[in-house]
């Protein structure tokens, strides 16, 4: 009259394991579920009660009463139907209770008893402690990604109590996908023509992993440079590779037919979203935001002035630390949050604020726009570049521009490097071992020095310079940084003064 | 610049003007003819020294009174010790050098700070307009100022934001040398930086230049003194320049100042497509004479007319950039030509991007070029 079925809920990005009790008693025919359901959950009634019938089996006329044990995690969405249904039928002696002993499920029901994935279940798969687990058919290479052995699928929750029974064939086991990802790199660069110093600054701040302010005129090409520079990124390292996916799963983007992310994803959201849906949160369910997205990967996000300015103060935490902590009163999550900031906008709100010349803005206009950027924020960028259109003669007849496949091989190198000096990237070098790994010559450091005493550097703005400096000169296959690299990447610094909000 | 003496009745002054809603003509009539340091002491005791005439407009014994609260609060040595500490000279009538003499709403008391000089009698020109202005605007007052200022006139302005603070900033980069050519006569006192958006050139102008007020320390932005203050302005200078204004502004009463006092109110011809000239276009149609460039101005002055060939102030490229390799001077060049970005210069030498941004970053420590952003700008 009794039967436990494991399963489990996600959270962020973690799997809780979830254990689903089921007793049915004699009295009044009755439903109960009691541990932390919410309404999707809770809607599941519905669901099981129709699968059962629709797959020939019995739901029994008795008193039934669901807990999902731990009693304070809080449960949502459908994907306990599953384990749901089979606690039913096996407290109903229509499973035996001892061969659904090694067996997790999870998966969500439809009214005619077939299974349909659910978000999440890389994150999933990881948390049930069996040593098989039954998940949708549709949702098998997903689950088989973080648990390599032990991971069924099922097309029907008939096909499944077949197999359970012994009546039917036993369900195949998925192995870990392998397959070759599709190579779409989003693009060539060597369609960016005319544009120089934007081509070389894209190829910087991926070889370095540096933040990147584009500022420019409608049309001149912001968005086609962020979207090119993912494709010049290295594929992702496992352990990142299999953040990224967690991270994708759990938030019900679409995993490549690989199975693992592979590639660095682009996420670029649009400037309406809220707080929540940029860094992760949320009432009911704690979701992992654009920001977790793009983990391992680029975050674009064009018309950074539009944008609220409370939305983008909360990205300097993670910029700093590469997660964040999502805190609400009940629960806490701390996600992965590693990415490289592309953000892009106009000069102003006209938007020929910049060498046209042609700007309509009033000054209060254009600082009022400018005041949404905060100076902490600016801060945070290593490469500010004002990006202009290219002079139309280059357009249609410029010199073939070289390909991303070149520049990637570069940018590889670069990035290789600083595997080598054990940092991700060389963006990521910590302050404390910066002279270790990015010693200066003489020279440099007078440069420096000299930019120091004018004021073009702040103490923070110096570490920064000094990572682009260590980018420019692994370019450049040199050891010790030389004065060349230091004052280009000073170049690479300076501040449009729109973004200020001042007249230039 | 030495640290400035206050005397008793430049004192006494001072404290009168710290008394509330103190204007000029109502510090004049409460002296009275009296010497300051008497009318304050009376002023305590609640009583008026001297012969007051008929009381200005507003003027009640409960507003004396208020006044007399005020004084019995006002620590005199604080005071003296507060202008001190923060460099602010007083002036009265009887300073030497005093500006208002024969001004028909002098100040009752003036305070400044830095190169005094400039208030020796000498070719001044107000540059004046409005705050809200365009991009058009604050360049040809930059420009305008700048070269005033190098042809030998002091630019008097506001300080306020927009076209004000562009004249300021204009003559301050005329010179490397002290004094910069260029007095602000502000509506607040001279510790308070208002607008918040100028505070850099608020010192600026306090170290190099001269700031005027004849608001006493601690004064906030009170609405009335910004009118009161623009009189102060056309009264120091033989011309009046109005560079844009809308149709209602602060620069029209400036210019209307001027005209009282029969100096010269000149403007500088906008677009009729924008609404930040139509003020200063309205002045044309009355009959000032335009300004289309600083000769203009410095004739009105009593300048001699410059030669026709004389193309502008601009250092030139070719001393400068003696020392310098070709790139570099190619670069200078072609940004003292005007604004350029770094993709145009790459289409110009062929060098690599690299090689040119470490360039840049040099000719920007010697100070000949600017960046803004990816824009190469000279000077």
């Amino acid at each position: 009259m009794f039967a436990t079925v494991a399963s489990a809920v996600v959270e962020g990005v973690d799997g809780h394991s979830v254990s689903v009790e089921v007793h049915v008693s004699q009295g009044l025919p009755g439903y109960t579920m009691v541990g932390l359901p919410d309404a999707s959950c809770r809607e599941s009634r519905d669901r099981v009660r129709a699968a059962i019938l629709s797959s020939g089996l019995v739901w029994p006329q008795k008193r039934v009463t669901i807990n999902l044990a731990p009693s304070g995690l809080r449960k949502h969405g459908a994907s306990l139907d599953l384990p749901i249904a089979l606690g039913v039928l096996a407290a109903s002696d229509q499973i035996e209770a001892e061969r659904l002993e090694p067996v997790g499920a999870v998966g969500e029901l439809g009214l005619d008893g077939s299974l349909r994935p659910v978000k999440g279940l890389v994150c999933l798969a990881g948390a049930i402690e069996r040593p098989r687990i039954v998940v949708p058919e549709r949702g098998g290479a997903e689950a088989a990604i973080s648990r390599p052995e032990g991971v069924e699928v099922a097309a029907s929750l008939r096909q499944l109590v077949d197999a359970l029974r012994g009546d039917g064939p036993p369900l195949s086991p998925v192995l870990p996908p392998d397959g070759c990802e599709s190579d779409d790199r989003g693009g060539d660069l060597a369609e960016v023509r005319g544009q120089p110093l934007a081509r070389w600054a894209v190829e910087v701040a991926a070889a370095g992993g540096h933040h990147l302010l584009l500022v420019g005129p409608p049309g001149s090409g912001k968005t086609m440079l962020a979207s090119r520079l993912v494709g010049l990124l290295p594929d992702l390292a496992r352990p990142d590779a299999l953040a990224a996916t967690r991270v994708h799963s759990a938030a019900g983007v679409t995993l490549p037919a690989s199975g693992l992310v592979r590639r660095p994803p682009l996420r670029a959201p649009h400037h309406a979203a809220s707080l929540v849906a940029l860094v992760g949160g949320g009432t009911a369910n704690l979701r992992p935001g654009e920001i977790s997205c793009a983990h391992g990967g680029v975050l674009f996000l064009d018309e950074l002035g539009e944008f609220s300015p409370v939305a983008l103060d909360a990205l300097r935490q993670p910029l700093e630390e590469g997660v964040v902590r999502v805190t609400r009163a009940a629960r806490a999550a701390t996600l992965p949050a590693r990415f490289l900031l592309v953000a892009a906008m106009n000069p102003c709100p006209c938007g020929e604020g910049g060498t046209s010349g042609r700007c309509r803005c009033t000054e209060q206009v254009r600082a009022r726009y400018a005041r949404r950027l905060s100076g902490p924020l600016l801060d945070r960028f290593d490469i500010r570049l004002e990006v202009a259109p290219p002079a139309s003669h280059m357009l249609l007849d410029g010199p073939a521009e070289e390909p991303s496949a070149v520049v990637a091989a570069r940018v590889h190198r670069v990035r290789a490097l600083a595997a080598e000096r054990g940092v991700g990237a060389n963006a990521l070098i910590p302050p404390g071992r910066i002279d270790e790994l990015a010693p200066l010559r003489p020279e440099a450091r007078a440069v420096l020095r000299a930019a120091l005493a004018a004021g073009q550097l702040t103490g923070r703005g110096l570490a920064r310079v000094r990572t682009v400096a260590r980018t420019l000169a692994d370019l450049n296959g040199i050891d010790e940084i030389d004065e060349a690299s230091v004052s280009a990447a000073l170049s690479l610094r300076a501040v449009p003064a729109s973004v200020l909000g001042g007249p230039r | 610049m030495t640290a400035p003496v206050v005397t008793d009745d430049a004192l006494a002054r001072s404290l009168l003007a710290t008394c509330h809603g103190m204007g000029p003509a109502r510090l004049s009539w409460l002296l009275g003819g009296a010497p300051a340091p008497e009318a304050f002491e009376a002023l305590r005791r609640g009583r008026i020294a001297g012969e007051p005439g008929p009381a200005p407009p507003g003027v009640t014994p409960a507003l004396v009174e208020r006044w007399a609260t005020d004084a019995r609060k006002l620590d005199p040595p604080a005071v003296a010790d507060a202008l001190c500490r923060l460099g602010v000279a007083v002036l009265t009538p009887d300073s030497p050098g005093w500006p208002y003499a024969d001004d028909p709403h002098p100040p009752a008391v003036l305070f400044a700070r830095g190169h005094l000089g400039l208030l020796a009698p000498g070719p001044r020109a107000a540059l004046v307009g409005t705050r809200r202005c365009s991009a058009v605007g604050r360049q040809a007052a930059f420009q305008l100022s700048r070269e005033l200022a190098q042809g030998g006139a002091v630019v008097v302005s506001g300080l306020a934001a927009g076209i004000d603070g562009a004249a300021h900033a204009g003559a301050l980069a005329a010179t490397d040398a002290d004094p910069a050519p260029t007095i602000a006569v502000v509506g607040t006192g001279l510790d308070r930086v208002y607008p918040a958006v100028n505070r850099r050139l608020w010192a600026q102008v306090g170290e190099r230049g001269l700031l005027l007020s004849e608001s006493p320390l601690g004064t906030g932005p009170e609405p009335w003194r910004f009118p009161a203050r623009n009189r102060l302005i056309a009264g120091l200078c033989a011309v009046t320049v109005v560079v844009e204004s809308h149709v209602r502004g602060g620069a029209l009463l400036t210019a209307n100042e001027a005209a009282d006092r029969g100096t010269a109110v000149m403007a500088v011809p906008g677009a009729i497509t924008s609404s930040a000239s139509a003020g200063s276009n309205q002045l044309l149609a009355d009959g000032c004479p335009p300004v289309c460039c600083a000769a203009d101005v410095l004739e009105q002055l009593g300048f001699d007319p410059p030669a026709p060939a004389d193309t502008g102030n601009l250092p030139s490229v070719a001393t400068q950039g003696d020392d310098l390799g070709p790139l570099a001077r190619l670069i200078v060049g072609e940004a003292s030509a005007g604004a350029i970005h770094v993709d145009q210069l790459v289409a110009l030498t062929g060098r690599p991007v690299p090689e040119l941004m470490a360039k840049l970053q040099h000719l920007r420590a010697e100070g000949l070029i600017r960046l803004d952003g990816s824009t190469i700008l000279f000077g």
